[in-house]
């Protein structure tokens, strides 16, 4: 349940060695792969080069039935920032490796071919890719359970991933993401199209009487939380409102931070009348934070997706302007088949079109819609991007590249040492968010310095009746980057 | 005791706690395959979900009182009076 595998691209060759010492120092998924991160990666490596490693590790509990304990740790030396990469997923892919006896996985070299791996309990191959190459995410998951059988757990790379585009994420199964920072691209750096795991064996703990304990007190507290009711209802699209109340949206990138007619267009009581069709869940987790939505009516009549999530509609919604929630749900769609991060895709489609307004695309300005929210021409972006055609070759290197190649156009760049910043605005919280932005391991981030909807409403700080964030000309911007 | 457990699929969120619990209570280990209860998605998809239980369940009830989404409910079985 502990071993890690050691998966050499270059000859293929396969160790798989103990982890227990290493789960005993270090806490984790995170832990433990940045413990391996440090002692493989050397500092002066390429993050698309084969001496770059890419490490997943699922967290310590998972596997066992401890709530939520269902989280994926991936990291690498990330091509956006060229420091630090990790990104997180929940699903089932971390338990079924637990479940076949590992808790990470550490992949060095370049194979010579495309390959994707399989793990099957004690099994574990490399086999050619050459066919799924150039595959979107969701038809390389679905040749391969076709292939090997459907109770394989997939994490794969499309298209995105394989052009490097350098904010490429890694597709857990259909709808989940290990999004940040890049590690698609690494993965497609070592021509590793998907990584199939299948576990059948047992997850053991070494004190029934104490994880029984613990586990059952864990459950309690969970359930019995005052926020639990609202987070099963809206899932993360809690916070929705609040941020539009107190003006913390990104809108328009960063230039507005809330909407009038949010509440009536995008809001969490409106997605969870008009949408919402149910609540769904990572393994393990009993607050089901997850919704599957499907459109009633209008021209997307009959649209199914999972979602909404909050990042989803800040991103699409408020970054880019977008009103419809099935549209926000369709770039969602495009993004996850194509391989590449929601925020830091809307991100460089926000930079791009600001800077388009400003006159400074010159003759790449006929390939970016000027308007805010037009649907057409954000998914016309997000396809370039994803093939790296046209302009979309360019804003596939991020804002903080593309920026650099856009003279003049630094100010509209919206990032921390060179990733996206997500879903807020960092100014809604000055104590917590922006400085978070600006000291955490990984860059632009609302998830490691995290301060969610109940710190809005603390004794003493109702953050919900301040009118913040909507004055972004009286702040300089240039301090994020 | 001995319950009965009444299914609401359409409920069911995925998260495999009711398989989790059961194997946990019957070996003290955890693998959703050793349940009594098996929860697998109908369409692939990860929305839609078939629950069936297999011939060894003794109904104990404990799956439906973790499940945290209404899709497992327990009933008190009234016993026969002959």
């Amino acid at each position: 349940m502990f071993k890690i595998i050691k998966i050499d691209l270059i000859n293929q060759k396969i160790d798989v060695v103990d982890g227990m010492n290493l789960h005993k120092e270090f806490l984790g998924g995170l832990g433990v792969n940045t413990k391996l991160m440090v002692d493989l990666i050397p500092p002066d490596s390429e993050p698309l080069g084969p001496d770059n490693v890419l490490i997943f590790g699922a967290g310590s509990f998972v596997g066992t039935l401890l709530p939520t304990a269902a989280r994926t740790e991936l990291t690498a030396k990330s091509p956006l920032s060229n420091r630090f990469g990790t990104a997180n997923s929940g699903g089932l892919w971390g338990a079924a490796l637990k479940f076949a006896g590992y808790s990470h996985l550490v992949i060095t070299g370049k194979s010579s071919i495309p390959v994707y791996l399989m793990i099957d309990d004690g099994q574990i191959k490399v086999e050619n890719a050459t066919h799924l190459w150039g595959l979107d995410t969701w038809a390389t998951v679905e040749k391969i359970k076709q292939e090997k059988g459907s109770d394989f757990q997939i994490a794969s790379i499309g298209p995105a991933g394989e052009k490097l585009v350098r904010f490429a994420s890694v597709i857990n199964n259909y709808h989940g993401a290990w999004g940040r920072t890049g590690m698609g691209a690494v993965m497609g750096s070592k021509n590793l199209k998907a990584i199939a795991v299948r576990g059948t064996g047992i997850a053991r703990v070494a004190d029934h009487l104490a994880f029984a304990r613990i586990m059952t007190e864990a459950f309690k507290k969970v359930l019995s939380n005052d926020h639990f009711g609202y987070t099963r209802c809206y899932g993360s699209m809690v916070v929705a409102d609040p941020y539009n109340k107190i003006g913390a949206l990104p809108g328009l990138n960063f230039t507005c931070g809330s909407f009038p007619d949010w509440v009536e267009t995008r809001g969490r009581g409106f997605f969870a009348k008009n949408y919402k069709e149910k609540d769904l869940a990572c393994f393990s987790c009993p607050v089901a934070c997850a919704h599957w939505s499907r459109v009633k009516y209008g021209q997307y009549e009959g649209y199914e997706a999972k979602g909404l999530e909050v990042t989803y509609t800040f991103e699409f919604g408020a970054k880019l302007g977008i009103k419809e929630i099935a549209e926000i749900l369709k770039c969602a769609e495009i993004c996850n088949r194509y391989g590449m991060d929601v925020v830091s895709a809307a991100g460089v489609i926000a930079f791009a079109i600001e800077a388009n307004q400003h006159g400074l695309l010159k003759e790449l300005s006929r390939e970016v819609p000027v308007q805010w929210g037009d649907f057409p021409g954000i998914t016309s972006l997000l396809d370039q991007i994803g093939k790296r055609q046209g302009i979309g070759d360019l804003l596939a290197e991020g804002v903080k590249i593309a920026s650099a190649r856009i003279p003049n156009s630094a100010y509209y760049a919206m990032h921390v040492k060179g990733v996206e910043i997500p879903v807020r605005d960092p100014r809604g919280k000055w104590d917590v968010w922006t400085l978070g932005n600006l000291t955490n391991t990984r860059g632009g981030d609302h998830l490691r310095t995290r301060s969610t909807v109940d710190a809005l409403l603390s004794p003493g700080h109702n953050h919900l009746e301040q009118k913040i964030g909507r004055c972004r000309r009286s702040c300089s911007r240039s301090g994020y980057a | 005791m001995s319950w009965k457990i009444n299914v609401f699929a359409e409920r069911c969120t995925g998260c495999q706690i009711c398989q989790m619990i059961c194997s946990w209570a019957s070996e003290k280990n955890f693998q959703p395959l050793h349940a009594y209860i098996q929860v697998k998605s109908r369409d692939g998809k990860e929305a839609q979900f078939d629950i069936t239980f297999v011939n060894r369940c003794k109904k104990c009830g404990l799956c439906a009182s973790y499940c945290s989404s209404g899709a497992l409910v327990k009933e008190r079985q009234v016993p026969n009076v002959v």
